[in-house]
């Protein structure tokens, strides 16, 4: 998996492209680890490229939804591909995640979040 | 077509990744069409799960994976020699959400794979562990 970051004062772009799987999940907890270090509170995670999630790349999602939220942050998954909205759906984690269909819908719902 | 696969790896999570990725092909080969894809997914999920399992739980050397095709459907099971490990014997249910500061931060594998096949049974046989998953690909 492929992970590429742009940050930008306390927000972050984070892209993945591959499959979010056991192997590599540890990865993506790392970069956002580093990324709360450097005070980043917000972050859109860029799912287009994702092409297969397993358990282990869900619960780093969740692991970072609630790290930020600990921090008055925000996280915004950016326009999961299918298998990845099926994992979601079927969990439940759909009700819980902030899940954008565009990039703009994405943005307003983090500038909404700033207080 | 090929109506059978076998591969047995070493338990590492990468290796995981390579027998999806030959299960996917299987699949693939033996119910082509886009009306299969998605139960093909499925099924790739749950024996991603399982696998994965097998690689953080059982304490095997080796793991055998075998995929057959028959009757519009997928077989897939995995194997371990050893000790009896169950991989079903934990909650089957799919774990509750709670409010967004009390995420679950694990224990979805077991409750993926009975929601995402039509049937998981264990079978010990006095030497190695068999976990059999049951998936109707085509009507």
């Amino acid at each position: 998996m492929d992970i590429q970051t742009n940050v930008d004062g306390d927000t972050a772009e984070i892209t993945l492209s591959g499959d979010l799987v056991a192997s590599v999940a540890d990865e993506l907890r790392q970069q956002a680890i580093r990324l709360l270090e450097e005070k980043v509170t917000r972050v859109l995670l860029n799912m287009r490229c994702v092409d297969f999630i397993d358990s282990s790349g869900l619960n780093v999602c969740f692991e970072t939804h609630k790290q930020l939220r600990e921090r008055s942050g925000v996280i915004v998954f950016l326009a999961p591909t299918r298998a990845v909205s099926r994992i979601f759906k079927l969990t439940g984690a759909s009700q819980k995640l902030k899940i954008a269909a565009t990039r703009d819908e994405a943005i307003s719902y983090m500038k909404g979040d700033r207080n | 077509m090929n109506k059978s696969l076998k591969l047995r790896i070493k338990p590492v999570f990468k290796n995981v990744d390579i027998a999806r990725i030959e299960l996917k092909r299987f699949c693939e080969e033996a119910y082509p069409g886009s009306d299969a894809a998605d139960r093909t997914t499925d099924l790739c999920l749950a024996a991603t799960e399982a696998m994965n399992n097998a690689v953080e739980h059982s304490g095997a050397g080796e793991i055998t994976i075998q995929a057959s095709a028959e009757k519009g459907g997928i077989i897939f099971q995995v194997i371990t020699a050893g000790r009896e490990f169950d991989p079903t014997a934990g909650a089957v249910s799919m774990p509750e959400l709670g409010d967004e500061l009390e995420l679950p931060e694990g224990g979805f594998g077991l409750a993926i794979i009975k929601q995402l096949v039509d049937s998981v049974r264990f079978d010990y046989t006095g030497s190695e562990n068999v976990l059999t998953l049951e998936k109707k690909i085509i009507s």
